[in-house]
């Protein structure tokens, strides 16, 4: 919760000061494909096709701006793999239909550099923030969920062509990590989650 | 225009909270009542199966019911489910006796039975273990709008422990091998799944 408020505040502050300087700006929509990484695909070993971000971001001159992105993205697998367990003294097997999912939400701030101007526009940007992350699995009838806030990174490129005065079309790719921050749902330490976002999307300008 | 800006942002953050602290997306994956079966089977590592030959089957299904409550479960099954079993063992290389006469065996395997009843209803997950109806009355009274639906578990055991009688009541037995199913009861065909749930188990346990 301390990562989500604080957050919110520096992203209200930097929106805030940024707008107050210049008035170009620009809010954007996408829908995010999440290829998972590491833990992440450890656990779900699957394209997502459902992801949505939302961004906003405020020019400081010609080539810097800050702002904030928040999304939601939700990766989900069915696994028939049955489960073993090694334990010092005991070892085992479980199988059975197992549901995954993992909910994310990242809300974060901003800071980007543009290359140049026109309808053409290329940009790097980096993302440093929260993840709200929920990992659920099932199997049988039992469900175990494990719901934790990260501290997380997200560097990013892109490029945003021009399709009218004030209409971009957005196309970025953004490296998600998420630091450890606790226990996953199997209950083991390391929770870190990492996956990669390819977005396409609108933008639009206050130009 | 910067004020629309602005406003959107805000529109945006708030959102952003609302669906954080309420929302929580689960694909539905379109899964059958077999999808719900689970089998576990876990096995004591100092254990050596090689040496044992000889297993006793209990011949009885014991069916795990709270103090006080009535033995509803059906006894329909018990053959097939201890055939299965023997069948199983024997596939296995063990030569099974069912004679509780028999008292030289390696090990002894027993069979049991419970069934649990779950209560869900809105925006909570409320289960009612079986022996503790106690806890559920509240349950029995749902608010009229509805929303309350209950649902039936099935759980079998199947142990194997060591043959060896204990020397006194405080001495522990040794446990070898233990496989739990479990899985929903009702629009289930007994005669096929319950063999199916028992074979799962033993082709899982290639150790045996």
């Amino acid at each position: 919760m301390k990562h989500i408020l604080l957050t919110v505040l520096l992203l209200a502050v930097m929106t805030g000061v940024a707008t107050a300087q210049v008035s170009n700006s620009l809010f954007g929509i996408s829908w995010n494909v999440g290829l998972p990484m590491g833990n992440t695909k450890d656990f779900i070993d699957r394209t997502s096709y459902s992801g949505v971000s939302f961004e906003g971001r405020s020019w400081l001159n010609s080539e810097f701006a800050v702002g904030g992105m928040f999304g939601w993205g939700v990766f989900d697998v069915v696994s028939y793999e049955p489960i073993q367990i090694d334990r010092e003294n005991y070892g085992g097997t479980i199988s059975g239909t197992q549901e995954r999912w993992m909910n994310t939400l990242p809300i974060m701030v901003s800071g980007y550099y543009h290359f140049g101007k026109g309808d053409i526009v290329p940009y790097i940007g980096a993302n440093a923030g929260t993840y709200y992350i929920v990992e659920t699995f099932g199997i049988g009838t039992v469900a175990l969920e494990s719901r934790n806030w990260h501290f997380g990174v997200a560097p990013e490129a892109g490029i945003m062509i021009g399709i009218s005065r004030t209409t971009f079309l957005l196309a970025s790719v953004r490296y998600n990590y998420a630091f450890d921050s606790g226990e996953n749902v199997a209950g083991g330490d390391d929770n870190a989650q990492t996956w990669i976002n390819l977005n396409l999307g609108l933008g639009f300008t206050s130009f | 225009m910067k004020n629309r800006f602005v406003r959107l942002l805000a529109a945006a953050a708030v959102t952003a909270v609302v669906a954080i602290a309420f929302v929580s997306c689960y694909p539905d994956h379109g899964l059958t009542t077999s999808d719900y079966d689970a089998i576990m089977t876990f096995y004591n590592k100092s254990t050596d199966f090689a040496t044992i030959q000889n297993v006793r089957l209990v011949d009885t299904v014991i069916h795990l019911i709270p103090e006080g409550s009535d033995d509803d479960l059906t006894r329909a099954y018990d053959n097939l489910i201890l055939s299965t079993i023997e069948d199983n063992l024997t596939a296995a290389g063990y030569t099974v006796v069912r004679d509780k006469d028999t008292t030289d065996v390696d090990a002894v395997v027993f069979v049991s039975l419970t069934t649990s009843t779950w209560y869900v209803s809105y925006g909570g997950y409320y289960g009612c273990y079986y022996p503790y109806y106690y806890y559920c009355y509240g349950w029995y009274y749902p608010p009229y709008y509805g929303g309350v639906y209950s649902y039936e578990t099935g759980t079998m055991l199947i142990d194997m422990f060591d043959g060896a009688r204990p020397g006194s009541t405080d001495e522990r037995i040794n446990n070898y091998w233990v496989a739990a199913m479990n899985g929903l009861i009702g629009n289930r065909t007994p005669t096929t799944t319950i063999p199916q749930l028992i074979n799962q188990a033993f082709a899982q346990s290639p150790y045996l």
